[in-house]
Formats: C-alpha cells, structure tokens, sequence
C-alpha cells in the first residue's frame, strides 16, 4: 500500500491491492442473478441504524453504485463481493445476503474481516473505507460525535478551551 | 513589456526572489508551470466533502517524477515500519515504496499546502562538515542570513515566541505567538514529564490581522489550503506585495523547457511551452530558477548544448547530487479525555530539544516534534471511521462518538545527511507530454538516518505515553516508504566551483547571469526545521545582491 506522510489513506488504502487480485475473479464472468438489495444490506450491515440513520437512509449504497458506474476496478470489487456474500448465504440456505436477519449478517462480515489475505478481505476493507467516506460526510451522521460541520467559516476559536458535548472514554 | 529578469517558479524562492527584485523597480516575469489557485473558489474547506479532497487538484498542479529502485528493508529495522491497528503492516513486500515528493506546481508553490512552520535554521547546523565532518558547510553563518530572515518575516507576519536562546535575533517577531490549543497543552505536559521543553512553533499563520489579512480562526486545515488568506503562502504574501508593485509579470501554467547557454558565460533565453502549447523564447538580463531541489536539477540538465555539454551549469559535475529528503516518523494514539484535537492549527507547538547536530546520543543531525494530527489527516469523522475505530456495526458507530477528537499525535522530522545514493538525474525512458525526460529521484537511507529514525520513533511514542495516549493505533515514517515534502541539496552552495554548482550569493559559478534560489542550493537539510523561510532569506539575499549587480551594470 502506497501512503505519504501528508495523505495518508487518503483514498482507500487497499485498491491497489484489490485491482492486482481481482483479475483472476473477473475472468468468472460473474452474472450476478442478485439485485442490489445483496449490497443495500451489506452497508446496512456495516453501517447500521440506531440514533443516526444507517448507510442506506443516506443513499451510501447509491454513492457506491456510482462509483462502479464510473469506475472498471471498483465494478470488479462490487462484483466478486456481491456474489460471494449471497454464496454464503445461500449456504445457510438463505435466499441472498439480503434474506438473512442482521446476527447471520454480522457473522459473514465477521469471516471477511478475519479473512486476512483474501479477495473477501479486501472486499470488506475496500467497502468499509468508502461507505464510510459516503456516510460520514453528511451532516445526518453528525450527531452525538461532537462535530459540528466543516472546518470553516467558523473555524474553532474556542480550541484552547476544553471541549464540550462529547463523551469522554 | 520587456523584463528585466525571468524567475522560473514561483514558490517560496522565486515568490521571495520576485518580490524582492520588483520592489528595487527592476522587471520581473515570473513563470509557473502549474496554475494559479483561487481561495475562495478552489479550496473547500467550508464543504461537506472536505476530507475527502485536501488540497485541490487541478490540471498541471502535479509534477510528474519516476524513481529509482529503493532499498531493501530489513529486518533489524522492523520497529520503523509503518502499520496500522486495522491494517497490519501498511507496506507490502520487502523493498522501500513511494509515497511520492508532496508538493504542488501552483502559483506560490508548496507554501500553498504547508502547516505554516516558519523556521530559522539552527546556527550549527550550517557547519556541518567543519563541525562533525559530514555534508557540507554553508558558505556564509547565521549571522549573515538573520537580517534577511527577519525580511521574510515581516513580509509573511510571522507569529512567534518572544525568546528564542539558540536563534540569535535582531528583532522581534512581527506577532505575537499563538497560544497553545487544548490538545498540545497536553503533549507540552507530556513532554515535560520527560524533561523536554514545548514551546510555541513560529508560523506564518496571522495571531492578529495584518497586512489587510485577517487572524486565523484556528480551523486546522492550513493543509488543505487557507480560504481565509491569513496563512502566508506566497501567493497571498509576496507575489501579491510584487504585483502591487507594477514591475511584476506571472504566467501560469507555462512550462520552461530549456535555459539556453550562450557563448559567453551567460545564459541568452529561456524556452517555455505556454498553457496552450504555444512554444516561447524569451530573454532578460539574468535568469533565477526555483523549481524545487527536484525540477531544477532537471532543468539545468535538459538544458545542455554545446556551451554546456553535461548540462548548465554542471561544470563540476555536482547537479542532481546530494539530494536530501524528508526523514519523517509519526505516532498516533488514542488519549482516554475528549481533547477537540481536531481544532487549532496544525503544528502550534515544538520541541525543538534534539534540534542541534549533536544533541541526539550518538547520531549526528538533529530533530524536532510537533503535534501532528493534522498533517495525519485525522481532522474529521471520515478518517476517524476508517483509520481510528476499528470495526463495524453498531459497535463502531457507539465507539465514534467515544472517540472523535481524542486523537494524539507525535511528528518528528529530522537531518537528511546526503549520501552518494541519494540524488536526481534524467529518467534514460519516461517522459513528460512534451517529450521531456523526467526527474528520477534516487534515494538511499544510510544507517545514521535511521539511527536517527529510530531515536525519533521511540521519542515521539513516549511523548505521547507521557501525556497519556499511549493506545498507539498506527504509526508511520519515510523508511518504508518514500514520501517527502522537504526536499534539498541538488545544486549545492559553496565557495568551491569543484565541489559546488553556485556561490555564496546562489549565482552559478560559471554563468553570470543565472542564479538558483531555491532548497536545491541548501547543504545541509538542518535539524528537522521547515525550510520554506530560509529558502525566502536566501532568495531575498541573492536578488538584493542581483539587484546591485544590475546596478553597476554587471548584468
């Protein structure tokens, strides 16, 4: 992963992973039969709701779709990942991802994140770095963090005072 | 309209350089390859995407660069590999990577997207090779270059502590320092529980209006670029002051190609691609380069004939030699209190206690800490949720709202000693649109820099256990990763025409009416200090001097 010191993941860290692995799966010629409810319900599963909206009250997965209009590599990624989510699935005798209730989506998620060195691996990564970069930059998503919106006009004159409406850990 | 001079850049030399010689009433056309931002169109800070974009791309504001095979890592210097808490190790395979040369091609150069440090070098730190054998010395001291960094100062309005024991001055700082945000306060009392010393950093970020530009109002984003106009880029600062002058030209997006050499020890014309493509020749009286200690040395090298057969200027060979880079290291943890480390400016405070050539325990070359949470980019909830919080869920979400703001961070920048790896020549297969060969930056790390590394690393881990973030969840430096926005020493200064490509006063010790007024001339890199205000002293210096020359009809 190529990062600097002054952008740091600045674009999800692992696409360049992602686009050397993904070749050999894309040769699958993968037609997906699954609608987009499969990725609707993986970024609700990523991004739940609970006092703020989750990632498809937001349009996340709109954004996403997107990003796959516009770009070949990341259609790869959404690919390979739709398909192998309802796969799992389907192993659970479960129509699609979409059919499961959120504890039997939460453990799917749980196998890609611990995957390690894989496309489902990357596919989590690459999916959790841009639902939350769709996520985080509206304002819906701001309540209870103790952010207040965009650095400027206002800047913050009080940063040397102690700040107040978060949550101490 | 003629001019009188050409400055190729327009960065914090050539912007020095042009405001310096514009207001002696002398011509001036300045030539920037990348474009001319607007503030208050161009950055978006006040935008909900704002972490999403940094410092604005636009067409030509990136130069293009290759690189050389890197060193091999190793395994007696795993504890400098960078990682993360939610990625593992962050560079694969078992070579350096690129991270690349920062910097933007843009009217006021990289001042466009640097913190602000405006920072004087560390007096020994210009004697390196009479005082510990390595590099080499500045051909002048300190002394000689603090009237014009109090220069620069006063054109920038730079804020500043009042005392400063190792930095003779002559006079104050224009303003007053900034005062210290929460969350540095809290590295400052880490710090001194270690018997370290955090004082305020001088900056070139307004404490109070001046010049007809307003205060900062702390947003943190000096990195992304200041819609505010208080931070001192050049282009706010002297390219504007050199405008309202009357005697100053800027072009944008116009590309040099060549400086031509002529028969007599002079150079007779520059070439230029404008933004169109239109070729351009142009002459004046002398020519100033300041493309950066990567693009000039490509300059100079492109610009060979049969006056200048190995490239101008070149006449010792020492073009594109002893380049130094930026030898970073960053820490990061998670602090259990609320801090609002999101707020303030970006490096408001420094531990300048290691800062001199010997004060690391056996390693020569100094360095420096600041905070850094902003120059790590943790400024929002975007990268909060990506980088900071692990996880998924609601779970993730629940530690967002625990965590935002908690953020601690330790930079540290060091010396970068030039060694016979480390330097620039012409890329033999890639090219640019017009056919022009690249820069292919070579770089080597020799074991001082990172034994120096490794003191940095473990400092900045515990300054930050210290003040009490010592949850590290993800650190990283230039060992496994090439990444740079300092950069230096690629057309040296010296007394010596052998060893040296210009003198004392930046001009080419061959040809009269070329000077280089930019890091490249540097040799030595100092102690970790930002060099964007040594480069504007320098610049001031070597165009008060073009200027006499002018003046006596030398030129």
């Amino acid at each position: 992963m190529f990062v600097s010191r002054r952008s740091f993941l600045k674009w999800p860290a692992v696409m360049w992973a992602l686009t050397r692995l993904f070749p050999v799966h894309a040769s699958e010629q993968v037609t997906s039969q699954v609608t987009d409810a499969t990725l609707g319900a993986w970024f609700d599963t990523l991004i739940p709701a609970d006092e703020t909206p989750s990632a498809t009250q937001l349009g996340v997965d709109r954004m996403m779709l997107a990003v796959e209009r516009r770009d070949p590599d990341y259609r790869i990624v959404l690919d390979f990942g739709r398909k192998w989510l309802d796969k799992q699935a389907r192993a659970q005798g479960a129509a699609d991802f979409a059919a499961l209730d959120a504890t039997d989506r939460g453990a799917i998620a749980a196998r890609a994140a611990a995957a390690g060195d894989s496309p489902e691996y990357y596919f989590f990564l690459s999916t959790r770095d841009e639902a939350f970069a769709f996520y985080y930059q509206q304002p819906e998503s701001w309540p209870g963090l103790g952010y207040g919106g965009p650095p400027q006009p206002l800047g913050y004159m009080d940063y040397m005072r102690k700040p107040t409406n978060t949550v101490d850990g | 309209m003629s001019h009188d001079v050409i400055i190729i850049g327009s960065g914090a030399g050539g912007g020095a350089a042009a405001w310096a010689l514009s207001r002696r009433n002398i011509r001036v056309l300045v030539l920037e390859a990348g474009p001319a931002f607007d503030p208050l169109q161009d950055y978006r800070l006040q935008q909900n995407d704002w972490e999403l974009t940094g410092f604005p791309e636009k067409p030509g504001s990136k130069g293009r660069h290759s690189y050389a095979p890197l060193q091999k890592l190793e395994e007696r210097w795993q504890g400098l590999r960078s990682w993360s808490r939610n990625q593992g190790i962050t560079v694969e395979g078992d070579r350096r990577a690129v991270a690349g040369y920062e910097h933007v091609r843009g009217v006021g150069g990289s001042t466009l997207h640097f913190t602000g440090e405006a920072h004087r070098l560390h007096p020994a730190a210009m004697k390196m090779y009479s005082c510990f054998g390595v590099a080499a010395d500045w051909p002048f001291d300190y002394d000689e270059l603090e009237p014009y960094y109090c220069e620069a100062e006063r054109v920038i309005g730079v804020a500043g502590p009042a005392v400063d024991a190792v930095r003779r001055r002559s006079e104050p700082y224009p303003l007053p320092p900034h005062a210290q945000g929460y969350a540095s306060r809290r590295l400052g009392e880490g710090c001194r529980k270690l018997g370290l010393n955090w004082v305020a950093n001088p900056l070139a970020a307004l404490s109070e209006s001046y010049d007809g530009r307003p205060s900062c109002n702390y947003c943190s984003g000096c990195t992304s670029g200041c819609p505010r106009l208080d931070k001192g880029s050049v282009d706010v600062t002297f390219i504007r002051k050199a405008l309202a002058t009357g005697n100053c030209t800027v072009q944008s997006s116009c590309a040099v190609t060549r400086i031509e050499p002529g028969p007599d020890d002079r150079v007779t014309a520059v070439h230029y691609l404008d933004s169109q493509g239109s070729a351009h020749k142009i002459s004046a009286r002398a020519v100033v380069t300041a493309c950066g200690a990567v693009e000039t040395p490509r300059l100079l090298l492109l610009s060979e004939n049969n006056h200048a057969p190995d490239g101008l200027a070149n006449e010792s060979g020492q073009v594109g030699r002893h380049f130094m880079e930026t030898v970073s290291w960053t820490s990061n943890g998670l602090h259990p209190e609320s801090l609002g480390s999101h707020r303030g400016l970006p490096a408001d405070s420094i531990c300048w206690d290691y800062n001199a050539p010997d004060a690391i325990p056996g390693v020569t070359g100094g360095c420096r800490f600041t905070p850094s949470a902003a120059e790590s980019g943790l400024l929002g909830p975007v990268r909060y949720a990506q980088r900071v919080v692990p996880g998924w869920g609601r779970a993730h979400k629940a530690a967002m709202r625990k965590t935002f703001g908690h953020v601690l961070s330790v930079g540290a920048i060091g010396e970068s000693l030039p060694n016979p790896g480390s330097f620039i020549d012409l890329d033999p297969a890639a090219t640019d649109a017009a056919g022009l060969s690249l820069a292919r930056i070579h770089s080597r790390l020799t074991d001082t820099e990172l034994r120096r590394m490794e003191f940095m690393a473990g400092t900045a881990r515990d300054i930050l256990r210290a003040a009490g973030a010592g949850d590290i969840f993800e650190e990283y430096g230039s060992y496994d990763r090439f990444s740079s926005t300092h950069v230096f020493g690629t057309c040296r200064m010296g007394d010596d025409s052998d060893s040296s490509v210009v003198d004392g006063w930046c001009r080419s010790h061959r040809w009269r009416n070329l000077f280089i007024v930019d890091a490249s001339v540097f040799p030595s890199s100092g102690g970790g200090e930002s060099p964007s205000l040594t480069i504007e002293a320098l610049a001031i210096r070597a165009a008060d001097h073009l200027a006499q020359m002018m003046d006596r009809r030398e030129l």
